[in-house]
């Protein structure tokens, strides 16, 4: 038999059950088959059992359609999916772990101290403590030996006391004056660096602690010590044009101008050293007035030169890093 | 068949207890003959089951009347198929035991005859694989074409056409070997 003759009595037979399937008249050697096909379909023809209860509810009643369903057409006020969404987010907390909740309640507790320090829509009144918080916290995490007893204190140096900086009110700003003596902790001079300028920026009550000012004062370092720290009480009240001082020639430390030779090695001498000796703004502008272009969006834009006559707004970081850098007679 | 089945579809969508009734009627004959083929024990409460889940999902559904008579057998399909795994064991053919027929018949010769020639048929199908089973009573009872029955097991028409003519050559030996007629 051929694969054509295969074919032609396969599908003779796929016919022949066809026939038989459907219950149209078959051949007549099919009839034991064609006996059973019609019994099988005769089983389609028997009494419905019984339905069950819920289908006989269904057949009697129905269903409700769903656009007449009053529970499910009334629609949800709003104000319930917020009170809702709000629940669920006060389960999820309440469902943390003690560690959890104590991490959460940390992070918040930094995140509202940080945004009270460095948010200048703040009130003063809690601006101030805020950033005083805030200065501590990144002194311990500094490089800097804050507080470390071990270590030598640092040589202060005494800048030329200075009156007041005026307000508009005509009240100083408090800590502005800078006396031996004063207010401000140990550290806290311009010759302490890192330190040095954390203080200053507590003490003067400007925007100064924000990170950004910290590299401003980084640029003040490269030249005047703490110069850059002016650039962030641009245009508030408080500040005052301070005339530019004389040349004064540079130490042969390699480190800025306003730095003097009793400083710590570990501190500012780091910040200066790490300026690269081919920069060209780093030593020869050091004996001008340096204010950072940036007003805060950029701490690492090479700083302009103010010419020494020109006025210009400095924070009494600048001024005590000029009195420092002037010679003592 | 029903005659205006768009109609009573469009009636049964919104909840018509009475094209709910007419959509029963039409079907529960053949899905309780189905259920019976494949060798169910309770077939009545398997076919309330099967009616509930079609009523209440006959909103979702879309198509004319060869789909939705598929679509009826394939729900009541996926329940043999549901019962069968929580049993976890084939199905096992039910005797037939026509003292337990609670169902009325015209008179008392008829039922027994009638009663006869069924467990004859459920005796023939239990010697047939479950899948060939299935494509017979879908094909037969259900009045179903091959491409509906594929729809219906979830295989390609050429494997329902083998399953089908695999079914028929074993009926035929088994009826040739008993030799007595139905």
């Amino acid at each position: 038999m051929s694969p054509f003759d295969d074919h032609q009595s396969m599908s003779a037979l796929e016919h022949t059950d066809e026939l038989v399937v459907t219950g149209r008249p078959a051949p007549p050697t099919e009839a034991e088959l064609t006996s059973f096909v019609a019994a099988l379909r005769a089983t389609a023809a028997d009494p419905a059992p019984r339905p069950s209860v819920a289908l006989s509810a269904l057949l009697r009643d129905g269903l409700a359609p769903p656009s007449l369903d009053p529970v499910a057409a009334r629609p949800r006020p709003a104000r319930a999916g917020r009170s809702a969404g709000w629940r669920n987010r006060w389960r999820s907390v309440v469902g943390l772990g003690l560690a959890a909740k104590i991490v959460l309640g940390a992070g918040v507790a930094v995140a509202s101290v940080g945004g009270a320090a460095t948010i200048d829509a703040v009130p003063d009144a809690v601006q101030l403590p805020a950033r005083a918080v805030v200065s501590g916290v990144v002194g311990l995490f500094t490089s800097d030996p804050v507080g470390d007893p071990d270590l030598p204190e640092p040589a202060r140096v005494v800048p030329t006391p200075t009156t007041g900086v005026p307000t508009a009110s005509g009240a100083e700003v408090p800590g502005s004056t800078e006396v031996p003596g004063s207010t401000e902790p140990p550290g806290s001079t311009g010759s302490d660096g890192l330190r040095g300028l954390n203080g200053v920026n507590g003490l003067n009550g400007l925007n100064g602690l924000n990170g950004l000012n910290g590299l401003n004062g980084l640029n003040g370092l490269n030249g005047v010590n703490g110069a850059g720290n002016g650039s962030s009480a641009e245009g508030r009240p408080g500040t005052v044009d301070v005339p530019a001082r004389p040349a004064v020639p540079i130490p042969s430390t390699g480190l800025p101008s306003g730095v003097p030779s009793g400083v710590p090695s570990g501190v500012p001498s780091g910040v200066g050293a790490q300026t690269p000796p081919d920069l060209p703004s780093a030593v020869p502008q050091a004996n001008g007035l340096l204010r950072s272009t940036t007003s805060g969006s950029s701490a690492v834009s090479p700083p302009t030169v103010i010419p020494p006559t020109a006025a210009v707004d400095l924070g009494s970081a600048a001024r005590k890093a000029a009195a420092s850098a002037t010679p003592a007679p | 068949m029903l005659d205006d089945f768009d109609g009573v579809l469009a009636r049964a969508r919104v909840g018509s207890a009475e094209a709910f009734t007419l959509l029963y009627e039409d079907l529960v004959r053949p899905v309780a003959a189905y259920l019976r083929g494949r060798g169910v024990a309770d077939v009545e409460d398997v076919t309330s089951e099967v009616f509930v889940a079609v009523l209440t999902g006959v909103r979702g559904f879309d198509g004319d009347q060869a789909h939705f008579r598929s679509w009826v057998f394939t729900i009541a399909h996926r329940r043999v198929v549901d019962g069968w795994r929580r049993g976890g064991r084939r199905p096992t053919p039910v005797p037939y035991e026509p003292a337990d027929d609670a169902r009325s018949a015209p008179s008392a010769e008829s039922d027994a005859l009638a009663a006869l020639g069924e467990e004859r048929v459920q005796a023939l199908l239990g010697e047939l694989s479950p899948d060939q089973r299935d494509v017979l009573v879908l094909r037969i009872v259900g009045d179903l074409t091959v491409d509906q029955v594929s729809d219906v097991v979830g295989k390609k028409p050429g494997a329902v056409k083998a399953l089908q003519r695999r079914g028929l050559a074993t009926l035929r030996r088994n009826l040739t070997v008993e030799g007595v007629p139905l």
